[in-house]
């Protein structure tokens, strides 16, 4: 094969790897989360914000090297940017067309994560429970500033998660 | 004499096995009542405290063979709850949302998964079936062993009690 044939080849490859690795937004699809099973109880509000089944309970800041330490906003935002989540930029809008997500924090209990769905809805899933669109409430999730979150009193912020279309394949480096 | 003294000999190595013997006999017959939940390396459950939605939530292990058996009567005693209409006893909520119990083997004659919150028990084994816990007893009984354990922190206990409406009971 030629340089030219080779150069092509290399072109093609990194167009695939490029594509593969586009962010894009996620659908709500509960059903890929809520087996009752292996993929539901394994996957917690982390895995199902930023799109991505692990089967490890996911938590902020390990695939890092840098677990979280304390429960409070500032210590989980800190170990999730490690993971390469964005804080929302000041414009309001994710760079690349990821998906926006939110944190809330418990604090000195625990921390959640909301995920916005191509439905312009909010949906999250309560660790090792369904993933749903509603709120403690019942009431579809419009706003998680806003939503009944129980004891996660304190809203973080939002951040942009590289997400996916197919369902658990977000590209966001999380453990 | 030398036949009598090891007459002698054996009568006492036998009335020295006695004991060994009926310890045998009783271990046996403890075995035969309740064959189905001998605690065996491995078997036993995993209690889990479903409360938190990020990081790991509370275990702990049954592994002796009362507390098998307590729950397998408590379980055997507990009335079908006929008009059950949600999917699954577990709501999808934050703070506190029941108990998750997984049988290590298929020693103990239990169900694979046992999901208990809010007066309801679901009992998994390839089809659900759904109990009744009046009172939220066994839901109570399982949450003190899991204090009784100090799995559970002041704020994670504020949230529970106050799910459970009050303090569950004999908790200090």
């Amino acid at each position: 094969m030629s340089r030219r044939h080779w150069g092509m080849a290399g072109a093609v490859a990194f167009l695939v790897v490029a594509v593969g690795a586009c962010c894009s937004l996620p659908s709500y699809t509960p059903a890929f989360w809520n087996d009752g099973g292996q993929v539901q109880w394994n996957n917690n509000c982390y895995n199902y914000a930023n799109n991505k089944r692990t089967d490890t309970f996911a938590q902020p800041g390990t695939a890092a090297g840098s677990p979280w330490t304390a429960l409070t906003c500032p210590a989980v935002d800190v170990a999730a940017v490690a993971d390469g989540i964005e804080r929302l930029p000041a414009s309001g809008a994710c760079p690349k067309k990821e998906c926006r997500i939110a944190l809330v924090v418990w604090p000195g209990g625990d921390y959640h994560w909301y995920r916005l769905d191509t439905s312009g809805r909010w949906s999250h899933k309560p660790g090792g429970t369904q993933a749903t669109d509603r709120d403690n409430s019942g009431n579809l999730i419009t706003n998680p500033e806003t939503a009944d979150r129980g004891p996660y009193t304190d809203f973080c912020g939002y951040y942009c998660s590289c997400s996916s279309s197919t369902e658990g394949q977000g590209h966001e480096n999380i453990q | 004499m030398r036949t009598s003294s090891n007459l002698e000999s054996h009568v006492t190595s036998l009335i020295q096995l006695v004991p060994a013997a009926a310890l045998l006999v009783l271990m046996a017959c403890a075995g035969l009542g309740s064959a189905a939940y001998a605690a065996e390396p491995g078997s036993g459950l995993q209690v889990t405290v479903l409360v938190y939605s990020g990081r790991p939530n509370p275990t702990f292990a049954i592994e002796d063979e009362a507390g098998v058996l307590d729950l397998h009567e408590a379980l055997s005693a507990a009335e079908p709850y006929a008009d059950f209409q949600r999917e699954t006893v577990v709501p999808s909520i934050l703070g506190y949302h029941g108990l998750r119990l997984e049988t290590r083997s298929d020693a103990e004659g239990l169900p694979k998964v046992i999901l208990i919150y809010d007066g309801a028990i679901e009992l998994r084994n390839g089809e659900k079936r759904f109990l009744a816990d009046p009172g939220r007893r066994l839901e109570r009984k399982l949450i003190e062993q899991a204090i009784e354990r100090d799995l559970l922190d002041e704020t994670t206990l504020r949230a529970i009690r106050q799910e459970l409406g009050g303090k569950p009971d004999n908790v200090p």
